[in-house]
């Protein structure tokens, strides 16, 4: 008995997801296309929603979030500025740099007992480097502990480099040495709304988080901590009450402002190779604070679920093409690439609707590759294999 | 029936009124709030509420960002803008299906035949060429010298007038040390300038830019939105401190050059030359003074058509061909 048409797709299917496989497991482990590797490794089809489908003209604004630039983090002006600041009891000022050793003893010890002043502060610290051998973070680095012994801590550290895009954080990271930390937007969101910081530790845990981005530097209140310590005036104080502060370095948003803790976010109009980056590491703080604070997180599909969609939109889709194949032999190209490219057009709306109006990230890269792939797979199928295997074939077929 | 109406009015009344108050993101500089709410002028910063229908007031040298519902506005200019213009018409919303054929669309012309991505190479000339922030062809028609280098010659700057305006304050600034080297206020839309009496230096980069000096009704650019043809475009120019017959002697030398009885073509020849050499303003000018001697040439109007649309201008460069 020849096997039924099911059968057919059901191979071909399963030809396709090999040669993808196959692919992925050649081309990302040659050095030799690594600039082509970083380029589809560094790269979701989210991105495109994130800087090229949102209205720029809409700025939702975040009132909660202060962000005080600080150009060059002298510690006589940071504890200055911590004091200013402080004296109109801000629910929280995370001071986003890392005093690492002394300096000189004055400035030391003014920001030691600014810190010591103020014990809403969090101090950033960093996250020391991956351990491979032992799978995990041995342990963290910290400001001096002239400054950590009256403050919190916690790490400013992003998953990704400078060189890639930043998407995702880990709200907690439990250290080979059995420490608990949490990540600088969490220790900042949980001083203001610790009910908040609960339940994004019920829903993820340790896992990594999306970075739902809200915008740019534009929708957050902003103040020059140079101009704040000239002034005498106390009424520009007045906007740190009952507010989240974070201290940093946020520059202007020009092209040639300083690439200093600037990184690459989804929101970058160029959402492909090169270009600049675009947000300092404060405002994507900024962000998650935000992120928590509204309880607007992305949802993901489970990766089985994503998987199990992709192979049965690969299955149908097969199932039709093959059909098209022996019934409309001569227009099979024509009609068959038409397919494809409605198909590709209406998934891709229907992912990117998805995600602007429900937040839900779909990662249908492997369906695409699949469809795309699907219409040379069934002609070497019908043309190559089948002929070799007379298991496929009905007793009359040639 | 009374409870499903409550159920959905009840959110519109809920939300809403306190985002559509204007609410300043960032004042630096000597920004004062009259007429307001309080009826008195009082100091602007971060974080303050612009309550009532006030005028803000911006100092030299002041910037401002505020946010009222969703639409976001910066001043970055001295002057007195009333609150009632910053935020009297709604953005043009674009909608996601909108923005989503657009995208597509640009995606289609930038993969497809050459003629396509002519094209869309000319709409992104804007934003990819080096010494414009940003404007593209709306920004730059009519602008001149539009970049490039300039000889220490005299120069006429020219923008396109804007009806608000009363008058206009032209600079030219250092680009390097941001330094003022002269700043001039006029009632045309036009200013020569000789350049070799300023006080620049050799080879050294600057940028000129003009202010229409707008009445109180005028309205200052929204971000992201068509900003006024002129207000906030920095041209960057190189100086060089060379002699024009220095740059053309390659191509006066030629026999064509000096074989030719036609002056037009002697211009285009020099054009091409000064453009080879980036002098473009030059390279305009002797476009155009072929053009006063031949106006119906139609290589001279194609070459200076070509010319104008490599360098962004592309209105002028459409007019001139379809005049024909």
């Amino acid at each position: 008995m020849a096997p039924s048409r099911h059968v057919h797709a059901l191979i071909i299917t399963a030809l396709i997801f090999a040669l993808i496989g196959a692919v992925r497991l050649v081309t990302f482990n040659i050095h030799y296309f690594d600039p082509f590797n970083n380029g589809i490794r560094d790269y979701e089809i989210t991105d495109i929603l994130f800087s090229q489908l949102r209205d720029p003209e809409r700025v939702d604004r975040e009132e909660r979030i202060v962000l005080v630039h600080i150009a060059r983090p002298e510690r006589a002006e940071v504890a200055r500025l911590l004091n200013l600041i402080g004296s109109r009891s801000p629910r929280v000022i995370g001071v986003d740099i890392l005093f690492a050793g002394r300096k000189d003893a004055e400035g030391d010890s003014l920001l030691a007992a600014a810190i010591a002043r103020n014990p809403a502060v969090v101090l950033a610290s960093n996250l020391a480097p991956y351990d491979d051998e032992r799978r995990g973070i041995p342990g963290m680095v910290y400001s001096d502990s002239l400054f950590t012994r009256e403050a919190r801590s916690a790490y400013t550290n992003f998953l990704a480099g400078t060189d890639r895009t930043v998407r995702l954080f880990n709200p907690f990271i439990t250290t080979l040495t059995g420490e608990r930390e949490r990540a600088f937007g969490v220790a900042l969101a949980e001083a203001y709304d610790p009910n908040r910081v609960g339940l994004l530790r019920w829903r993820y845990g340790d896992r990594p988080v999306r970075i739902n981005y809200s915008g740019g530097y534009r929708r957050f209140l902003r103040v020059d901590g140079r101009a704040l310590l000239e002034t005498e005036d106390e009424e520009p104080l007045a906007v740190f009450r009952d507010r989240i502060v974070i201290l940093g370095f946020i520059d202007s948003q020009q092209p040639d402002a300083p690439i200093e803790d600037r990184y690459f976010t989804p929101l970058n109009e160029a959402y492909t190779g090169r270009s600049l980056p675009d947000m300092y590491g404060a405002v994507i703080h900024a962000n998650i604070v935000s992120m928590i604070l509204d309880g607007r997180y992305i949802f993901e599909l489970p990766p089985w679920l994503e998987a199990l969609l992709a192979i049965v939109f690969t299955y149908v889709n097969v199932l039709v093409i093959h059909a098209i194949y022996h019934r409309l032999p001569d227009s099979y190209h024509g009609v068959t690439r038409i397919m494809q490219l409605v198909e590709l057009f209406c998934f891709f709306f229907l992912v990117a609707l998805l995600f602007y109006h429900f937040r839900l990230k779909i990662d249908f890269s492997t369906g695409f590759l699949a469809l795309v792939l699907a219409y040379d797979i069934v002609m070497i199928y019908e043309s190559f294999i089948r002929k070799r295997i007379p298991l496929l074939n009905a007793p009359d077929h040639e | 029936m009374n409870k499903v109406c409550i159920l959905l009015f009840l959110p519109l009344l809920l939300c809403g009124q306190p985002q559509d108050v204007p609410l300043v993101m960032y004042a630096a500089g000597k920004i004062d709030y009259e007429g307001g709410a309080s009826g008195k002028s009082i100091p602007v910063y971060t974080g303050i509420y612009l309550t009532g229908q006030g005028r803000l007031s911006l100092g030299e040298d002041a910037s401002l960002e505020a946010i009222s519902g969703d639409q976001f506005v910066r001043l970055t200019s001295p002057g007195r803008y009333p609150l009632s213009d910053l935020f009297a018409e709604e953005a043009r919303e674009t909608g996601f299906i909108d923005r989503f054929i657009n995208f597509v669309r640009r995606g289609l012309e930038q993969s497809g035949t050459a003629e396509d991505l002519e094209r869309a190479y000319q709409e992104n000339q804007g934003n990819a060429q080096g010494n414009i922030n940003g404007l593209g062809d709306a920004g730059l028609s009519g602008l001149l010298p539009f970049g490039g280098t300039l000889f220490p010659l005299p120069t006429t700057f020219t923008w396109p007038g804007d009806n608000a305006a009363t008058s206009y304050r032209i600079r030219v600034v250092d680009s390097l040390t941001e330094a003022v080297v002269l700043t001039a206020t006029t009632r045309d839309t036009s200013l020569l300038l000789d350049l070799s009496g300023l006080y620049l230096q050799d080879n050294h980069r600057y940028y000129w830019e003009v202010f229409p000096n707008a009445a109180p009704s005028s309205r200052p650019s929204r971000l992201g939105a068509q900003a006024p043809a002129v207000a906030g475009t920095r041209i960057y120019f190189t100086y060089r401190d060379r002699d024009r017959s220095q740059v053309l002697a390659p191509v006066t030398g030629l026999p064509m050059y000096r074989g030719t009885a036609s002056e037009a073509q002697r211009r285009l020849l020099e054009a091409m030359a000064l453009e080879e050499a980036d002098y473009l303003y030059a390279a305009d000018r002797a476009y155009r003074d072929g053009l006063a001697e031949e106006p119906n040439n139609p290589i001279i109007r194609r070459a200076y058509a070509a010319f104008l649309s490599r360098w962004n201008q592309r209105s002028l460069a459409r007019n001139l061909i379809r005049t024909r």
